[in-house]
């Protein structure tokens, strides 16, 4: 049989793979690991206004070590090597600090000064990882694989880090009582979040905020919701017309978008005026004046 | 007789039973540890895939392919059982024209899953068998193809035509229609009857009078998604018993019938438009008096979302009202004719709760010159979350002023209208919700004016 050659089995190999790099390297000789000399990431899922370093990015803009992303009406994800996305939410403002990638390692500072962002990190990947989240005077160390940090504006006002699957380990300082007046220097805290947990890291004093530095568990199924508000899960391709639309879309996340759940839909029509307080006010109207209003016009 | 064991025999049998509990013990214990880490490597995994799929996303609207394949080929080398990262991959490769990487994928992609998507996977697979010239092969798989929902009309039909070298019609996945429905009971006490429309009764007075109201309704439809838009067919019929002690019983029989094709609203920015047409017509029967009515509506709106929590709409609603003049045989009294509106509404969200404000013109152009009219709206609608009993609570407060600009009295009425709504869900499919709502016209004709109040008890059933 010719399939028992060796010969022959690793000749067709060595031919397709050799086709696909040869076409491959005819359709887009720029690939994301030959990021072009100086630049460690790039922008994708660009909606509404998105800047880097002050200046307007768009779809496959480059960052460089030291960029900053702000997203003022806007929303993105920062792609850093093959496996880190960062979605940023809107009026968000982010600073690639540090980031080295090769063969073996990939170390990352990425500072949210403000905003919020859900951030996917690969935990079978090939290479080893030092990836740190820093928002305010937390810093979170991602091992993967699913975390969320929201990083309000004002700089009193104590972000939340969580971690919606996977593990984390946030490092925080300890404000004593007499910090306030400075007699103390803070001493840091150590917390290891896994799947469903968060902790809301007091940057004012402990008597401000003395609800802060605890563990909560709030499941990840209430994560997991609140972080699709920031990113939605990309949707399914799973036909050509998909792929065609996706490549077209101005929406990445809204190719085909799930079916509304009609029950839920239909309520908040009906009750709570959603999307159209004068058409379906007159939906109550009718119902509740009886007979008569039922001739109220449109 | 038993046999009688020597002391180091007992021993040995104690050994050797507590060896063979432990050793389950063990082999238990690691099942266990295992199933646990089948299980965290399972949530690993959707974040994995999603990863995969956000990259592999990215690169296919930067169309590199290969860079797309790559990132695709080294995520299935870790999790070979996510199915759709193989019908990416086959995809990509077809784009490609890398068949025998595509006739794999697919392959792959078909076995590992499970679900309904398993019909889409073979179409595909199929798909590149023809594309290799394996015509038996490729009408084998979509006979089995045939089998799951989404593609089996389009993998029958395919089957019929199968040319080698021949890509098949690409496979569409619309998603199935819906029929919904609901029915709702209400009971209402209404403080001051009004015997006929309120915003067209211009000649009638109200009835100074106080009856219950009991009101039957069935509404439903079917929503059927079109791409990014929805088209909704729905209609509703009210029967409507209202009577006091004076004689001032009626009922009344409404229809309605919907018809409307909206954008569906997402997370994105920008504008969002839907159209629709609707039908009204309705019956009122009182004590001898009949009154028949229709209304055709024609209407257009476009949503421009600010942000995910902030809205802007404009509509545009056409109508023609036929408005049968009973009451006076005049031909100044006919109040049928075209009407032409112009609204803007503005909402956002504030987390626990909502508010909108809104401004709408209205111009009648009835036939009888008493009732050409101009009307100005202005609704403020706060809604939010209420901290009892997971009750929602809405008040809207609505003012109008009609002016009637040829009615040789000069006439203006001046409605203002409060409503008070609170509502709960009663497991998945029943609402309860009790409405106070409070009127007043304060026209500028002494005949019209009144004041009234409605409070209802509503019970909404979900089909």
């Amino acid at each position: 049989m010719i399939y028992e050659n060796r010969w022959f089995v690793r000749f067709s190999v060595g031919f397709w793979l050799g086709q696909i790099v040869i076409m491959g390297s005819l359709l887009q000789p720029s690939l994301a690991n030959d990021l072009p000399a100086g630049f460690v990431g790039r922008l994708g899922n660009v909606q509404g206004t998105v800047l880097i370093d002050g200046v307007a990015a768009k779809e496959g803009s480059y960052l460089k070590q030291g960029s900053t992303v702000t997203t003022e009406n806007g929303k993105c994800t920062v792609f850093l090597g093959d496996e880190t996305a960062m979605h940023l939410d809107h009026e968000s403002k982010l600073e690639v600090s540090k980031y080295l990638l090769d063969k073996k390692n990939e170390q990352g500072v990425l500072d949210l000064k403000y905003g919020a962002t859900r951030t996917l990190v690969r935990n079978r990947g090939k290479i080893n990882k030092g990836f740190f989240i820093k928002a305010k005077t937390a810093v979170m160390g991602v091992r993967g694989t699913e975390v969320m940090v929201q990083n309000p504006p004002s700089p009193t006002e104590a972000p939340t880090l969580s971690v919606v699957r996977g593990q984390a380990e946030v490092t925080m300082p300890i404000l004593q009582p007499q910090q306030t007046s400075g007699a103390n220097a803070p001493s840091e805290r150590k917390v290891t979040l896994n799947s469903g947990q968060s902790v809301q890291v007091s940057v004012v004093s402990a008597e401000q905020n003395s609800a802060s530095n605890a563990v909560t568990s709030d499941g990840v199924a209430k994560l997991s919701q609140t972080s699709q508000g920031i990113a939605p899960t990309p949707a399914n391709v799973a036909t050509q017309q998909d792929l065609a639309s996706l490549q077209d879309s101005p929406n990445p996340f809204a190719i085909r978008p799930p079916q509304p759940d009609l029950q839920s839909t239909l309520t908040d029509q009906r009750y709570q005026d959603m999307r159209d307080p004068y058409l379906n006010g007159k939906h109550v109207n009718i119902t509740i004046n009886g007979s008569v209003s039922t001739f109220s016009s449109p | 007789m038993g046999v009688r064991l020597k002391r180091w025999q007992k021993w040995q049998i104690i050994r050797k039973t507590s060896q063979r509990v432990l050793k389950t013990l063990a082999v238990g214990a690691l099942c266990f540890q295992w199933s646990g880490m089948w299980k965290s490597a399972r949530a690993d995994d959707v974040t994995n895939r999603e990863l995969a799929k956000t990259f592999a996303n990215f690169y296919l609207r930067q169309h590199d392919y290969p860079k797309m394949l790559e990132i695709l080929s080294d995520h299935l080398e870790q999790d070979p059982e996510d199915s759709e990262a193989w019908n990416l991959l086959g995809l990509g490769s077809l784009e490609m024209k890398a068949l025998p990487q595509a006739k794999h994928a697919f392959y792959m992609a078909s076995t590992q899953e499970k679900g309904e998507n398993r019909g889409i996977y073979l179409y595909h697979y199929a798909d590149a068998l023809v594309l290799a010239g394996e015509l038996d092969k490729a009408r084998d798989t979509l006979k089995i193809a045939q089998q799951y929902y989404p593609v089996a009309s389009a993998s029958k039909n395919a089957a019929k035509n199968l040319k080698a070298g021949e890509a098949l019609p690409p496979v569409s996945l619309a998603l199935p229609g819906k029929l919904y429905g609901n029915l709702t009971v209400a009971t209402a006490y209404d403080s001051n009857v009004i015997l006929a429309p309120d915003q067209t009764a211009q000649i009638l007075r109200p009835s100074d009078m106080a009856s219950p109201t009991l009101t039957g309704i069935v509404s439903g439809g079917y929503l059927k998604p079109d791409g990014l838009y929805d088209w909704d067919l729905s209609s509703m019929a009210m029967f409507a018993y209202q009577t006091n002690p004076a004689a001032q019983s009626f009922d009344t029989l409404y229809g309605m019938f919907k018809v409307d094709r909206r954008r569906k609203i997402d997370e994105a920015k920008g504008w969002f438009y839907s159209f629709g047409n609707r039908v009204d017509v309705s019956f009122l029967n009182t004590s001898g008096l009949q009154l028949f009515n229709w209304n055709e509506n024609l209407y257009g709106s476009a949503i421009w979302r600010h942000d995910r929590d902030t809205e802007t709409e404009f509509s545009l609603p056409l109508a023609y009202r036929s408005f049968t003049p009973i009451f006076s045989s005049a031909a100044a009294d006919d109040r049928t004719g075209p009407v032409l509106g112009v609204a803007a509404t503005h909402r956002k969200n504030f987390g626990t709760w909502q508010g909108s404000i809104g401004v709408r013109f209205e111009l009648a152009e009835t036939k009888g010159a008493n009732f050409l009219s101009n009307t100005y709206t202005v609704p403020l609608v706060y809604s939010r979350l209420l901290p009892w009993w997971d009750l929602k609570g809405q008040a809207r407060l609505e003012y109008s002023h009609v002016s009637y600009v040829t009615n040789p009295v000069s006439r203006m009425d001046d409605y203002f209208r409060l409503s008070l709504l609170t509502s709960r869900r009663f497991g998945q499919r029943i609402n309860g919700a009790f409405d106070l709502t409070l009127l007043r016209n304060a026209s500028s004709l002494p005949a019209a004016q009144f004041s009234k109040f409605v409070a209802t008890v509503m019970v909404t059933y979900d089909l």
